[in-house]
């Protein structure tokens, strides 16, 4: 990391680096499931946040896929979600280079690709630097030691929302309300800059607003024929979006909801031969890939919803901001006790009259994938299959995909046997 | 218990006849649990308030999964990519090991022991078990959450045990728990010096031995052994180089045992089997529950904390404490929040002149050789 330190910090020349070199690597790849107008304005609000992130002016804070960005917006604070800046760079083409500087600065390969090219991306100063940084004990331990690592090497301050296990006891909620308040106070000292609870109020109900839509969407999406296709779908991934209490993500919410809406008043009548549906587990591969094209147009089946699509939490009430948000954080079905992550899956699998399941193992996860032997056994009682797809998010070198495909074509073929 | 010992009722004169009993202790732990009247608790983490356990009149063990010889069924149960000590441990309980215990506390350490919870839950028939939620962070806010865990943790063990464990239950199991941690804090003492009078590989069969439930007949062994060493003659004439051993879950005394033929002699383990168990002492002035709190949120800190500039400070305080000079720092392969501290730690001791070799095993340590070539070399580079 002294090499950082060595080189000028500022963020024009942290982005001229990462253009250049993104320039040598490759141009950007346009991905190919694209088909709506809510994406393409999503894949902008995205690229441009992050671009905003660069700008001199900016306070800019590292956060989670967790660390609630209503706070932020009502700050007037640049989210960037490092974890997703990983999918970023992977159209950049420079993931392996910065999994490579990470693994030369004694980062195990058995940490979490998206953890290792996030270092890898600090360590090769491609990143802008934040004014502080914020994350939450869960989804996962890679996740809290990332941050506190980077909080180390930009020299800034840290803050670490520790969400309780026991979700459901009256003293979690106090205990990440207060919390969250704490962490606001520090924020106002690090930055000078106080809150306006009128605008927190205003970024809750903004959220509010894009919950409504995502919601109204999901309930389209029961529909069969599957009205959109998972591959565009799941580049969504709702519940670890950092643009919750924003203007712009009610207008990309709404649009994609009225589009989704339009496409299922308009269409055809339904297919004679009923589709086999999927339900999607956890995140795809980000690098250049065909994994969904495959699996939608190859194989023909339908992935129907993905869970990191779920709309986990209830409306909130902007009068109790940081309530709200604790219990927001305290409904995400990972904390606590897999058993509910299950019932949620279950219930999703009868929503969406799921055929079977695919679950992407992201290699390094121990979050995500280490309870799979339970949902799996439980789905078999069932007789619901689902068939466990090993791979890397962010590390094309682990990902081997001639294989996959025998092994999803022979899981889908079983399916289409079994509903014959 | 005792008539599985040999020695037990025999007078001990020699170092080397109560570590015997220590390592006999640790060996027979499940025969003699099984034979005990009492019920058996299991625990996995250093977090585990045993003193509550205790208090409610059951004997609480450590589960090392020791026994088992692969991982095929835990495998299956979590994923692939899961800590060995983890996995051990639940192919220990899917085999059966465990049948006869009344239950196990497994403490929110981390995300593989959190999974570990749900497999045993699911997978393991074991009447009682309990999650016990512990912050990441300390905090007046985290050590008011952890009393109120704790809290919940004893009315969950009253109910289902029926039985009330009261206040000065409480403080006489704390007393009891406080006198090992005297006791194992003076057995450290003895390898302060250049020639320590306990070797490292005796020293981690007496740790362990202290993990088995039956802490009074525990005291009184090594209280005996403590006075023998006391009455022994320190040696200052042999300075070896002197290894901190810091990282994992670890209990392989063959690695241990490697570097000390490569000429080095380990004098202190950063870990779970070592100075984390029992460094400190609860205090008997507090209310006992926040005493409970208190200590197990502070204590010698583990990876699983975020605060890794505060775990490499408590490592430094260990370096000059017992004179270090140099690290060996074991992570098991995908314990990512030892992987992740140890560059950061690297960093900070180097700086300070401190050199580290860094290994990457599994729980049984199937790389044996090829760690051995790595800790030869760095040994003699260092002699």
């Amino acid at each position: 990391m002294s090499r950082v330190l060595a080189e000028k910090n500022n963020r024009a020349t942290q982005l001229k680096k990462l253009l250049q070199t993104a320039q040598k690597a490759a141009t950007l790849k346009k991905s190919p499931f694209y088909t709506l107008k809510a994406s393409q304005k999503r894949a902008q609000l995205t690229t441009n946040l992050f671009l905003k992130a660069y700008d001199e002016k900016s306070k800019v804070a590292f956060r989670n896929v967790i660390m609630p960005t209503e706070i932020f917006y009502a700050m007037d604070i640049v989210p960037v979600c490092v974890e997703t800046v990983c999918a970023l760079l992977a159209n950049f083409n420079v993931t392996l280079q910065c999994l490579d500087s990470a693994e030369q600065n004694n980062y195990s390969r058995d940490i979490c690709s998206f953890t290792r090219c996030t270092l890898g991306a600090a360590i090769e100063n491609y990143l802008p630097t934040p004014d502080f940084l914020a994350c939450t004990s869960y989804y996962c331990d890679d996740s809290t030691k990332l941050f506190y690592t980077l909080s180390k090497k930009y020299e800034k301050d840290f803050f670490l929302l520790d969400i309780p296990y026991d979700h459901n006891n009256v003293n979690a909620v106090h205990y990440l309300e207060n919390q969250l308040k704490e962490m606001v106070e520090s924020i106002e000292k690090t930055l000078n800059r106080k809150i306006d609870m009128d605008k927190l109020s205003e970024a809750i109900r903004l959220s509010n607003e894009a919950r409504y839509y995502f919601v109204k969407l999901n309930e389209l999406r029961t529909k069969i024929p599957a009205p959109i296709g998972g591959g565009e779908a799941i580049d969504y991934a709702a519940i670890l979006a950092f643009t919750w209490g924003s203007k712009e993500i009610v207008d990309v919410y709404k649009t994609f909801y009225e589009e989704v809406k339009h496409k299922v008043e308009n269409s055809d009548k339904p297919p004679q031969k009923r589709k086999i549906r999927i339900l999607w587990r956890h995140l795809r591969p980000y690098y250049n890939n065909s994994l969904f094209d495959f699996i939608e147009n190859e194989c023909d089946v339908e992935v129907a919803f993905e869970e990191v699509n779920f709309i986990y939490w209830g409306e909130m009430d902007p009068d109790e901001p940081y309530r709200s948000l604790a219990k927001k954080l305290l409904a995400n079905p990972p904390v606590g006790d897999f058993q509910r992550w299950i019932g949620v899956t279950l219930n999703l699998i009868d929503k969406y009259n799921i055929d079977g399941i695919i679950s992407f193992n992201h290699w390094g996860c121990r979050q995500l994938c280490s309870g799979e032997g339970i949902l799996k056994d439980i789905l078999n009682k069932k007789g619901i299959p689902m068939i466990q797809i090993g791979g890397d998010c962010i590390d094309s070198r682990e990902f081997s995909f001639a294989q996959l495909k025998t092994r999803i074509q022979a899981f889908l073929e079983m399916i289409k046997e079994r509903n014959r | 218990m005792h008539n599985t010992h040999e020695l037990i009722n025999s007078e001990m004169t020699s170092i080397e006849q109560y570590v015997s009993w220590f390592v006999q202790t640790s060996e027979h732990k499940i025969k003699n649990l099984k034979q005990n009247s009492k019920p058996s608790i299991g625990w996995f983490s250093v977090y585990t308030p045993e003193e509550i356990i205790y208090a409610a009149g059951a004997v609480p063990f450590r589960v090392t999964g020791e026994s088992s010889e692969s991982y095929s069924l835990a495998r299956v149960a979590l994923f692939t990519n899961m800590c060995s000590y983890t996995l051990s441990c639940l192919e220990e309980g899917m085999q059966g090991s465990y049948n006869f215990i009344r239950g196990v506390v497994i403490v929110n350490t981390c995300d593989a022991r959190r999974r570990l919870y749900d497999a045993w839950k699911y997978y393991v028939n074991t009447p009682f078990v309990h999650l016990l939620d512990l912050p990441k962070v300390i905090s007046v806010e985290s050590k008011d959450y952890f009393r109120k865990q704790i809290v919940i943790f004893i009315k969950s063990f009253e109910d289902y045990f029926g039985k009330k464990i009261s206040t000065d239950s409480l403080r006489e199991t704390i007393y009891l728990c406080n006198k090992t941690r005297n006791l194992l804090n003076k057995l450290m003492d003895f390898r302060k010096g250049d020639e320590p009078l306990i070797t490292a590989s005796q020293s981690m069969g007496i740790i362990k031995a202290s993990m088995c439930g039956h802490k009074h007949e525990f005291n009184e062994k090594l209280n005996g052994l403590v006075n023998l060493l006391e009455n022994r003659e320190i040696s200052h004439k042999k300075k070896s180089l002197k290894i901190l051993l810091s990282g994992s879950y670890f209990d392989q005394i063959n690695l241990i045992k490697l570097i000390e033929d490569s000429g080095a002699t380990v004098v202190c383990e950063d870990i779970s089997n070592g100075i984390k168990y029992f460094e400190g002492e609860i205090d008997l002035n507090k209310d006992p529950i926040t005493a409970l709190a208190d200590y197990y949120l502070e204590k010698a800190p583990c990876a699983r904390m975020i605060d890794a500039e505060r775990r490499f400070k408590h490592i430094w305080k260990l370096i000059d404490q017992y004179n270090v000079d140099a690290v060996i720092y074991f992570s098991l392969k995908f314990c990512s929040t030892n992987l992740l501290d140890f560059p950061y730690l690297e960093k900070e001791l180097k700086q300070r002149g401190v050199l580290v070799l860094f290994l990457e095993g599994e729980r049984f340590l199937v790389n044996l050789n090829q760690l051995k070539t790595r800790i030869q070399a760095f040994i003699e580079m260092l002699l």
